[in-house]
């Protein structure tokens, strides 16, 4: 399966694919996009199974991103990872067409449950 | 309005994200202008607007930015590029000042993190002393909210 990873953070796409290898996805092609847009341009070419985005990023915010890609993908499993951890945004993320969110700092376990979950693979 | 959020709680978020990011232990120290190591400061700001406006600083001391950003790259701390450091803070300010978000009441908007690099301890603005102080690894983090 192959996952695209949208941060504008270098080093929090690090951690976050470095977290994978722990994980349901361990041993997933990961692709990496720096921006909103790249991840959009990213998910065009490709053939994703799980997106894993940002929320605040400059330019093209995660809310945003994953819009677009509802307008063209239903199926693909988007997970957001953010600091934003009220319910209220929260519950604008997943009426917006986000599957699943990991509020940061996260664990491994933590990202592992909401990968499950999202995949329908039993704990 | 005031932001109503005890320091206990800004401790909690700083001492929770250092541990769960960087594996490292934050203490809280009383504020030591006389320091040697808290020359200066990599300072990172976030800024929060709506209800509550206002900016979360995050200032660590040169060497441990440069400890923070090597683990959080997953280098050798010697390996490590500014371009790295400035991201780093840039992320764990930005971790810090969203989970301070969430304390807030009402509907706020987070900016994305601003890194101003290595800043002298005289031209820290808020001034440190008007700052949490932490010692962690030998180095200082300094962590401030300051209403606007």
């Amino acid at each position: 399966m192959n996952v695209l990873v949208v941060d504008d953070s270098a080093a929090m796409r690090k951690i976050i694919i470095s977290a994978l290898g722990k994980t349901e996805l361990r041993g997933a092609r990961t692709i990496e996009a720096a921006t909103g847009k790249e991840g959009l341009d990213k998910f065009l070419d490709g053939n994703f199974g799980v997106i894993l985005s940002d929320w605040n990023m400059p330019e093209m915010d995660g809310i945003e991103f994953v819009t677009r890609v509802r307008k063209v993908d239903r199926r693909v499993k988007i997970i957001m990872i953010t600091t934003e951890g009220t319910m209220g945004k929260l519950e604008s993320a997943l009426d917006g067409g986000v599957d699943e969110y990991v509020v940061k700092p996260f664990t491994h376990e933590t990202l592992d449950r909401k990968i499950k979950k999202v995949l329908g693979v039993k704990a | 309005m005031k932001a109503d959020v005890a320091p206990a709680k800004l401790n909690e978020i700083a001492e929770k994200v250092w541990s769960m990011v960087l594996g490292l232990k934050l203490s809280p120290v009383a504020c030591d202008p006389a320091r040697t190591e808290a020359r200066a400061f990599v300072l990172g700001k976030i800024t929060i607007s709506g209800n509550w406006t206002g900016s979360v600083t995050l200032g660590c001391t040169p060497t441990l930015a440069r400890d923070a950003a090597a683990a959080m790259f997953g280098k050798e701390p010697g390996e490590t590029e500014p371009d790295e450091i400035r991201d780093a803070l840039g992320e764990l300010t930005n971790m810090v000042g969203g989970n301070f978000k969430t304390l807030l009441k009402g509907e706020c908007r987070l900016s994305v993190p601003n890194v101003m690099g290595t800043v002298p301890y005289g031209e820290v603005v808020p001034p440190p002393r008007e700052h949490l102080w932490f010692e962690c690894a030998g180095g200082v983090v300094i962590l401030s909210v300051l209403e606007e």
